[in-house]
């Protein structure tokens, strides 16, 4: 009878455990990182009697969780991968709804631009459609200009967030290290029970961790987690936490980078961090804030470079020798921090057809230098040439200048374009400066009687260019002088239909069989305020495939780049959607484990109510027995 | 499988929210009329739809190009059209100079006429477009080409520049033409060789501006080292006449019936003398330069004022009149030719925008195609998303008041 009096306290006890334990689920149903917690009740071991072994009740044996490791990680890894996307396909999201207007973008107003040339070609004497190209292009170049303000914003707001990630991270870390040892003392407490709370709230964090960065965790013996994020660095292990730091790339100080700070010393990790939003981040900055900038700066430098060379081939409306129109900013060689030689790198554009959009990365190995794509790592063809203690390197379009000493290992950071719209203008205001006409205007003369004709004169030469009216005589058929406005000769030759006559720089092209005593005069234009011929040129100039090794227009180049960052950030919602849809399926694996069922609990809270009513009675049941037998043997005495 | 409560509820609020984003871009593809609002919509249909715009853009611009070349040509046809409404004026008055019933105050009216014909031309020869671009100057539009000298004649002072625009990829079009390919270089005498009675003649012969037979003979005895031009008819007595060369060699000889009049041949060319020359009058031939037609119209009005009653001064006035007659034909071909060229330029743009403005609407039935919506396919879309939304709220309200608790 005491025994059934201990069993039945024992089956009290263990019911009330098991309805603690469920008030404790019930409590936590909306409990971030809870893992549903059940009691383990075990039978308590019987008495051995001569009649056979007698039960003791109920005891409890743990209180456990819910958990899986192996769960856990995926919903880590799909969260990671969800947030890499969902971050860069919302900064692409920026970029693409800058160049989302067909009727506006850019493609819209290099098109004004040129039909603004073409129609200044149809009346070159009027200065109001002289004004309209001039302003048009002002209007060019602030679009321009606006693109680029947007993508610097947009290149703040990475490194804003950079180094919030970066505390956030460091902050996470140590929490993490702290539960750490918290767990360390309680599992090592001699009790053999794990600390469930702890335990839950060590998973919420790198749960948290792993929208920041891709995380991996390594179960210690002692019962800490060692915590490693992007490609194996370790950032917790046992109770000491590394710290992140957001530092300025070696190259520049506007962009930031990560760098991971442990007892051991400091390094840059932004190149290996994968994952979460700091992947996203690094990500959107390489694949698409660069060749964004790039893209517009290559578009910008071919702008500048056709207008200029072609307004510099004509003459101006008051006759004087064209002048460039738009000034544009250089490629920047930027030398890295950890340099130790004294050489200094510089470039210019030196073809069109080889510029492209990628940043480059220029290596000195102490005899070779070498061109690497930063973007695909790929190597670039590179020509040197050393000549009075300065070397010359052509490649990727540009010829670079390497003035003082480099030291094996030394690095520049070379960005073909990425400066271009930053120092875009227009050189003048002046309407007049437009060079619409040609230099040269040829004519055969009114007396000639033979069949020769000729063609436009041209200034393919300019730097040798004695400007000047000048008179292509025949001395019969086949022979010919040139002459200047003095009378001297400055060339003569045999002629041949078809064959371009030189001299001063000029080229022009006789056909037919002049007679002797012809004459031909290709005088000066300066008085050809009402020509067009060079704004004809100026405006079919930008549609002149000269990008992309000659592949490509103006127009092309810029088209394909609004496709390509269309494409890339479709890509990066799909990305998105597609890494939500296994993030939610691998949560809900996760959550159906380890989630609390408010009708399970409903159910268990029935049946241990139940038996502890049923256990309760028990006790009454025993007491009573105990009662009846006091009473019968009071009643005997 | 086991669903955990926090789960059922994250579960349907997502599901929702999914369903909330798709009615979202469907309802801004309505709003638009566009299935492509951004590049990332269709990255291979928003290349497409820029490349087209350029395109289109390009043949607006070939449109216009071709309306502002259209205007000029028009401008330089009236102009021309009036130059030759003067021309054919001038030479009406010749025709009546030369009618014989004249006395010497009635040419000299005629000569006043035909001077104030010729500033009238000058005029059309310096016409300006609307923004005082002069029409005939070539290059130098804001100089005026044709300029009355000192000496009293007319000179061109403009260029031979000829402006062109694209009216259609491939083709360009003239937008006018140097005054000096249409005023001044006009084939002097009859485009060959021009004739010309010898001042002092005392005779009356007069000599018309002849025919060429044999171009390659005339060609060669002028093109012979020494040139033989220019040639002489001379007159031994009133019925024999020479020919000879520059160089004094005979190249031929004929008797002449002033009665009846003749035809002089030499050298692949022949020429027709009327009335009586005396002895020892004589006339010259030369190869044919090129001449203004202000410079015709010049000699024209000083030969009709210088003219004496004398019939040898009348026979000489014939000769300049005959001149004259054929000087003012070739100007009035060569400003039809150049009239004819316009003409066939306005017919080049005319057809050419017609193509444009079919490859215009073809370029835009394209954008269209490609970027406009189907507005019936996006409608029975959106109700699609709006029922799938409305159940989704519609049984998470439901679900969401199952509770085992409820019954305890």
């Amino acid at each position: 009878m005491g025994d059934m009096l201990s069993t039945g306290v024992t089956g009290l006890l263990a019911f009330q455990t098991a309805l603690d334990t469920i008030s404790n689920n019930v409590s936590n149903v909306n409990t971030p990182g809870y893992s549903v917690e059940s009691t383990n009740l075990a039978t308590t071991p019987a008495t051995p009697t001569a009649q056979g072994w007698i039960g003791n009740g109920v005891s409890v044996v743990s209180v456990t969780r819910s958990y899986s490791d192996f769960l856990d990680a995926q919903t880590r890894s799909a969260t990671s991968s969800y947030n890499q996307f969902n971050t860069t396909a919302g900064l692409a999201n920026v970029i693409n709804d800058m160049f989302a207007s067909t009727s506006s973008g850019l493609p819209a107003s290099l098109q004004s631009f040129s039909r603004a040339v073409q129609s200044m070609a149809n009346a070159p004497s009027q200065s109001s459609t002289r004004q309209a190209v001039l302003n048009q292009a002002t209007s060019l170049i602030s679009q321009f200009q606006g693109y680029q303000t947007q993508l610097n914003q947009l290149n703040n707001q990475v490194n804003t967030q950079i180094q919030s990630e970066a505390s956030t991270i460091s902050s996470l870390a140590q929490n993490i290290a702290s539960l750490n040892k918290g767990i360390m003392a309680a599992q090592n407490n001699g009790s053999g029970q794990q600390p469930l709370s702890l335990l839950d709230q060590r998973n919420q964090l790198i749960d948290q961790l792993s929208k920041e960065v891709s995380v991996q965790t390594v179960q210690q013996s002692d019962g800490s987690l060692s915590v490693f994020i992007g490609s194996g660095q370790a950032l917790v292990v046992g109770a000491q936490a590394a710290t992140l730091g957001a530092t300025p790339d070696q190259y520049q100080s506007g962009q930031l980078g990560i760098s991971l700070t442990t007892p051991t010393g400091t390094t840059d990790i932004s190149g290996r961090l994968t994952g979460g939003t700091i992947g996203g981040l690094l990500g959107f900055r390489s694949q698409l804030l660069i060749p964004a900038q790039n893209s517009l700066g290559q578009a910008a430098v071919t702008l500048a470079s056709l207008v200029n060379t072609q307004n510099q081939a004509g003459l101006d409306q008051n006759g004087a020798l064209g002048q460039p129109l738009l000034a544009v900013g250089g490629p920047q060689v930027l030398n890295s921090s950890n340099n130790t030689g004294n050489a200094s790198v510089t470039g210019v554009v030196s073809n069109l057809g080889g510029l492209t959009t990628s940043n480059y990365q220029l290596g000195y190995d102490g005899t070779n230098w070498s061109l690497l794509d930063t973007a695909t790592g790929a190597s670039a063809a590179l020509s040197a040439n050393s000549a009075g203690g300065v070397t010359t390197l052509t490649g990727a379009g540009l010829t670079l200048t390497v003035t003082g000493t480099a030291q094996a290992g030394d690095r520049f950071l070379v960005e073909p374009t990425g400066n271009a719209v930053s120092g875009l203008s227009l050189l003048t205001n002046d309407p007049s400066k437009i060079a619409a006409a040609g230099p040269l205007v040829a004519s055969a003369g009114s007396a000639n009687a033979g069949s020769g004709t000729i063609g436009s004169a041209t200034v393919p030469n300019l730097a040798a260019w004695t400007r000047g009216n000048y008179t292509i005589g025949f001395s019969s058929p086949t022979a010919y002088t040139v002459t200047d406005a003095s009378g001297a000769t400055v060339a003569s030759g045999n002629y041949t239909s078809g064959t371009p006559i030189t001299f001063n720089g000029v080229s022009v092209t006789l056909t037919g069989t002049p007679a002797a005593n012809d004459s031909f005069a290709i005088k000066d234009n300066a008085n050809g305020s009402g020509d067009n011929s060079n704004a004809l040129k100026l405006a079919s100039i930008l549609g002149s495939k000269v990008l992309n090794g000659g592949s490509e227009s103006l127009n092309d180049a810029v088209n394909a780049y609004i496709g390509t960052v269309g494409l890339q950030t479709s890509t990066a919602q799909n990305g998105a959607t597609a890494q939500q849809s296994v993030m939610q399926s691998a949560t809900s694996a996760q959550q159906s484990l380890s989630g609390v069922n408010l009708n399970e609990e409903a159910a268990n809270l029935v049946r241990f109510q139940q038996a502890f009513q049923a256990a309760a009675q028990v006790i009454s049941t025993s007491n009573t027995l105990f009662s009846s037998l006091i009473t019968a043997i009071n009643s005997r005495g | 499988m086991r669903i955990s409560t926090s789960q059922l509820n994250e579960n349907a609020v997502n599901s929702i929210l999914a369903d909330e984003a798709s009615l979202a871009q469907t309802q801004a593809q309505l709003a638009t009329g566009k299935s492509i609002n951004t590049p990332a919509d269709n990255p291979i249909g928003a290349v497409q739809l820029l490349q087209l715009s350029t395109t289109d853009s390009q043949y607006q611009q070939y449109l216009a190009n071709g309306n502002s070349a259209n205007t000029n040509l028009t401008l330089e046809q009236s102009s021309l059209t009036g130059a030759t409404h003067t021309l054919q004026s001038i030479r009406d008055l010749i025709v009546q100079a030369g009618s014989g019933t004249n006395n010497a105050s009635d040419l000299q009216y005629i000569a006043a006429q035909i001077g104030t014909l010729g500033s009238q031309l000058l005029g059309n020869a310096n016409s300006q477009d609307s923004q005082g671009q002069y029409l005939f100057a070539g290059f130098s539009g804001s100089t005026q080409p044709f300029v009355r000298g000192a000496a009293g004649s007319v000179s061109y002072v403009g260029d031979s520049g000829v402006n062109t625009v694209a009216v259609q990829g491939g083709t360009s079009v003239q937008t006018g033409d140097a005054g000096s390919s249409v005023f001044m270089n006009v084939p002097a005498g009859n485009g060959t060789f021009t004739t010309a009675a010898t001042p002092a003649n005392a005779g009356t012969g007069v000599i018309d501006t002849g025919s060429v037979v044999n171009a390659a003979a005339f060609s060669t005895a002028v093109n012979a080292t020494p040139s033989g031009a220019p040639f002489t008819i001379s007159f031994t007595d009133a019925t024999d006449y020479v020919v000879t060369d520059a160089n004094g060699v005979q190249q031929a000889a004929g008797t002449y019936n002033s009665s009846t009049g003749g035809t002089v041949s030499f050298d692949g060319i022949q020429v027709g003398i009327t009335g009586a020359p005396a002895a020892g009058d004589s006339f010259t031939v030369a190869p044919a330069g090129k001449q203004s037609v202000f410079d015709t119209i010049d000699n024209l009005v000083s030969a009709l004022n210088s003219v004496g009653s004398a019939a040898s001064s009348r026979a000489q006035l014939s000769t300049k009149l005959n001149t004259a007659l054929k000087g003012i034909d070739q100007a009035m071909q060569q400003v039809s030719t150049v009239t004819s060229n316009v003409g066939a330029r306005l017919n080049l743009i005319s057809s050419v925008k017609a193509t444009l403005t079919s490859a215009s609407t073809t370029v835009q039935a394209q954008m269209s195609n490609i970027g406009d919506l189907d507005y019936a396919k996006a409608t029975s879309e959106y109700s699609r998303q709006y029922i799938a939304l409305q159940a989704a709220e519609q049984s998470y309200a439901n679900i969401n008041q199952l509770s085992l608790f409820k019954y305890l």
